[in-house]
């Protein structure tokens, strides 16, 4: 109060919204500079761990594995809600899969579409009555179907409850101790378990969850549920989302697993101890996010009970996902995940960070995921306010705002190029020169309108969500090879 | 507002530098990927006839020759990497002469040399083709670089190395008591690699399944888990009161498929467990016998607080045939009007309703027959019964 009065007897209000200004400019300063340190220090995590890592996959004989009986049996889980048009190839993908034990659990999730009858008819199925564990509570089951032409394959009918309540659904008929979530637009690589089950074996009882990588669909060559011609997507969004992907699981999910504070395993594909999914409760229903809620689950649960464990990821276990080729598609996927978000951090994250109990969870990945993630919109927003207000108070010059802005826009490209280094050094993909081109065009291009409006997407999730707004948004699926 | 705006635009060419050195390290390693592959496919049809020849002369006494021309270093590697796969591929005297090629070409004595090398990276690289060669000469530097290698995916590439190129089981348990060492629990991925070895590998797990180490016990019975053999029984059955409660489902569960005969009283103690997953490992055990022995052993299972045990009894009841399906119905008449009655009632009708689509098939008319019969007589004593002829 009493520099206000100050300020007041001075006759100067512009004064202090400079001071403030100034303050806020220091603010934003170490802000962007402790964003970069621990972008930085991830980024060097993943490619300092990116040679052992092909190492890893190189030389351990996939193809010797996938014919062994060691291999632990895998039950993988499918929720279905309306994916009349994908759902069988996705089914018939996952029943050719190079694996000696699994079996493949459909959850249709009360469906409005076709789904039930598209199941049914393609595979023949019957109801069964079976005996299913309640460990977790679901919605209403309304029947299990089975045709024992197809030993490994289970179909729930079930009224709807969301994805997570489908998965729970799945858990309580899965016959195996490790589960995997697939999402049923996406198409799983015929050895990517076995790859995935490779790294658990390596450590199965501390292995609490393993993530697969995550690559775009969009325009690569599909046929009777495999990719066979990969390509770079042809269209602008799923383009860019691509260039994200590799950014986002390459240069940031390698580090952090390295450090065992991977806080999300992609909803898309992951192995997960059931024994572990069932100690936590299961997944949380009734609201998106629950791919990181169940990791952070994870995470506290044996951090708390002093569990030695670990969340790994492993990059050459692939998934191939259909990215939203509309505006309106992926707004809303991105309000949805912007909204999982906050509240994962509302429910379980506030709870645990800057608590060293919590070792890298609580110490780390927490305070970035909050401040850089969760918080990040409202810095971004208030920051281009600032400049706006740095300019017209005549704080300072076109050429310092120029300056910082390549600072900015060069420091955030070398994580881009760090990405295609670490896709270029170990996985290669892509083949054609012309496709790391047009990453390389797409990662600068991205800056470009791109980023800014995936902020106003979060931002819009974090209304929805302080407005109680919990609908699914606008979700279409289209047919493979499109 | 001060900024010192120098200092920011010489941070802004060493980012920019950076950048650069960037794109270029990444274009020049797309062009060598590229690059590779054009060799590699080169020597697809550059080696078309040599790779013809070694397939058609591998059954032969004569040795294989080598190629008659030059290789470069790419084309050595793509052909080692063929070779690798046909070794893994052929077994006996076709292996023998592939693995004396290799060492007529010089891979064996060129990857010898880089097992000494000081970049980590050759030896790695070394250490996998040693093993995929089965050079016997290079274990104990193998064992050496195993000792000081640290606990990561490597490692299991070094022990798997050992294995295949294992003079004997010395080698092996060397090996495996080196890996031990970490103190995780990878018995199954251990177990995988022992079998790489050529040597007696049911002795060696026999043996581990008697040491007193729990986890050389629970690798000894990751070794065993799919042996049908009567004398793993025997050797298994002192671990069914095992402490370690992974060990005791894994002993139970590899009893009850490797035994050829159950005792009763071990049959009623494991259907008696205190744990589920044990009395339901039981219960399936029987019904894949299907033996009238343990009838009454299933229906008491029929009582069993866990609904899984229960219906995978009456599952087996059913398996059993005309006598089984009328134990089953009687059980289930016995408890009509309480859930678990109606449920095993649920159970005849559901199998009742499946058999009765496959009616073209006499074992399943024969089947389809004899339970609703049963069925109809315990359940509705005053009706017409018709069998399907």
């Amino acid at each position: 109060m009493r520099i206000i009065e100050y300020y007041l007897q001075q006759d100067s209000w512009l004064n202090l919204l400079r001071e403030f200004l100034l303050g806020y400019g220091y603010l934003a300063m170490f802000y962007v500079m402790a964003v970069t340190v621990i972008y930085f220090l991830i980024f060097g995590l993943s490619i300092r761990h990116t040679l052992p890592l092909k190492r890893g996959f190189q030389y351990n004989s996939i193809k010797k594995l996938s014919g062994s009986e060691h291999v632990p049996p895998v039950s993988l889980l499918v929720p279905a809600y309306n994916e009349e048009l994908t759902i069988k190839e996705n089914v018939r993908s996952l029943l050719a899969l190079n694996y000696p034990e699994y079996e493949v659990i459909v959850v249709n999730d009360g469906s409005q579409d076709d789904t039930f009858q598209v199941m049914v008819k393609e595979f023949q199925l019957k109801k069964v009555s079976s005996i299913v564990s309640d460990a977790i509570q679901t919605s209403k089951v309304r029947g299990i179907y089975h045709n024992p032409e197809y030993p490994q394959l289970y179909f729930i009918d079930k009224e709807n409850g969301g994805k997570a309540d489908a998965l729970n659904a799945g858990i309580n008929l899965s016959h195996y101790p490790l589960i995997s979530t697939i999402d049923a637009d996406s198409l799983l690589e015929k050895d990517a378990l076995t790859r995935i089950a490779r790294v658990y074996m390596e450590n199965p009882k501390d292995t609490v969850a393993v993530g697969g990588n995550v690559r775009i669909v969009n325009s690569c060559t599909v046929e009777d549920g495999i990719v066979k011609h990969v390509t770079f997507p042809k269209k602008l969004l799923p383009a860019l989302q691509n260039v994200e992907y590799i950014k986002a699981f390459l240069g940031g999910r390698i580090g952090w697993s390295a450090v065992n504070g991977l806080i999300i395993v992609s909803g898309a594909f992951g192995v997960f101890q059931k024994e572990k999914v069932i100690a936590v409760g299961g997944y949380r229903g009734g609201y998106p996010g629950e791919d990181m809620n169940i990791v952070i689950k994870l995470h506290r649960y044996c951090l708390e009970n002093k569990i030695p464990y670990r969340v790994a990821f492993c990059p050459d276990a692939v998934c191939w996902t259909q990215a939203p080729d509309s505006y309106r598609i992926l707004s809303s996927q991105r309000k949805r995940w912007g909204r999982g978000n906050l509240k994962n951090m509302v429910e379980e994250g506030f709870a645990m960070v800057f608590r060293p109990r919590y070792k890298v969870f609580g110490m780390l990945t927490l305070p970035y995921n909050i401040l850089f993630e969760t918080l990040n919109p409202y810095f971004r927003i208030s920051g281009m306010l600032a400049i706006l207000a740095y300019w017209m108070l005549n704080m300072t010059e076109w050429k310092t705002i120029v300056v910082f802005g390549l600072v900015n826009f060069l420091s955030c490209f070398i994580l881009s190029l760090g990405a295609l280094y670490i896709e270029e050094t170990a996985f290669s993909r892509y083949p054609k020169l012309s496709d790391l081109n047009k990453m390389l065009f797409y990662s600068f291009l991205m800056f470009i309108g791109y980023r800014q409006i995936g902020v106003l997407w979060r931002l819009m999730g974090h209304i929805d969500f302080f407005r109680n707004n919990n609908t699914w948004g606008t979700m279409v699926r289209t047919n493979f090879n499109k | 507002m001060f900024t010192n705006l120098n200092l920011a635009i010489y941070f802004l060419y060493i980012l920019a530098l950076v950048n650069v050195v960037l794109i270029a390290a990444i274009y020049i390693i797309k062009m060598r990927n590229i690059k590779k592959q054009k060799i590699i496919d080169y020597f697809q049809q550059r080696f078309q006839d040599y790779l013809t020849y070694l397939h058609v002369n591998l059954e032969g006494k004569e040795r294989l020759h080598v190629p008659p021309f030059k290789m470069n270093r790419v084309e050595q590697v793509a052909l080692q990497e063929r070779l690798n796969e046909m070794i893994d591929s052929f077994t006996g005297g076709a292996s023998q002469k592939l693995l004396d090629l290799c060492e007529d070409l010089g891979f064996v004595h060129y990857h010898l040399d880089r097992l000494q090398s000081r970049s980590y990276r050759n030896k790695v690289d070394a250490a996998y083709h040693l093993g995929c060669m089965r050079v016997k000469e290079a274990v104990p530097a193998l064992l050496q670089f195993l000792e000081t290698h640290k606990y990561n995916s490597t490692l299991f590439v070094i022990a798997r190395s050992i294995s295949r190129c294992a003079r004997d089981e010395l080698d092996v348990r060397a090996m495996v008591s080196i890996l031990m060492m970490h103190k995780k629990e990878f018995s199954d991925l251990l177990a995988d690699i022992i079998k790489e070895a050529t040597v007696d590998h049911a002795a060696l797990f026999g043996e581990y399944l008697q040491a007193n180490d729990p986890a050389l016990v629970r690798l000894g019975l990751a070794g065993v888990k799919e042996y049908h053999d009567p004398k793993v029984s025997s050797v298994v059955y002192g671990l069914l009161d095992a402490q370690d409660t992974e060990i005791q489902r894994l002993a139970v569960r590899i009893y009850l498929k490797s035994a050829h005969f159950l005792p009763r009283n071990v049959v009623n103690k494991l259907i008696r467990h205190e744990r589920v997953e044990i009395r339901l490992l039981t219960i399936q055990a029987l019904t894949e016998w299907k033996h009238h022995t343990y009838l009454n052993e299933m229906k008491e299972a029929l009582m069993d607080p866990d609904r899984r045990v229960m219906y995978a009894s009456a599952v087996g009841l059913m398996e059993l045939g005309q006598e089984g399906v009328v134990v089953l119905c009687g059980s289930a008449l016995e408890m009509k009007g309480a859930g678990r009655g109606e449920a095993i009632q649920g159970i005849i009708e559901d199998e009742i309703k499946n058999l009765s689509t496959k009616l073209h098939d006499v074992e399943h008319l024969a089947r389809y027959n004899a339970i609703l019969y049963t069925y109809e007589k315990t359940f509705d004593e005053n009706k017409r019964i018709y069998r399907i002829v």
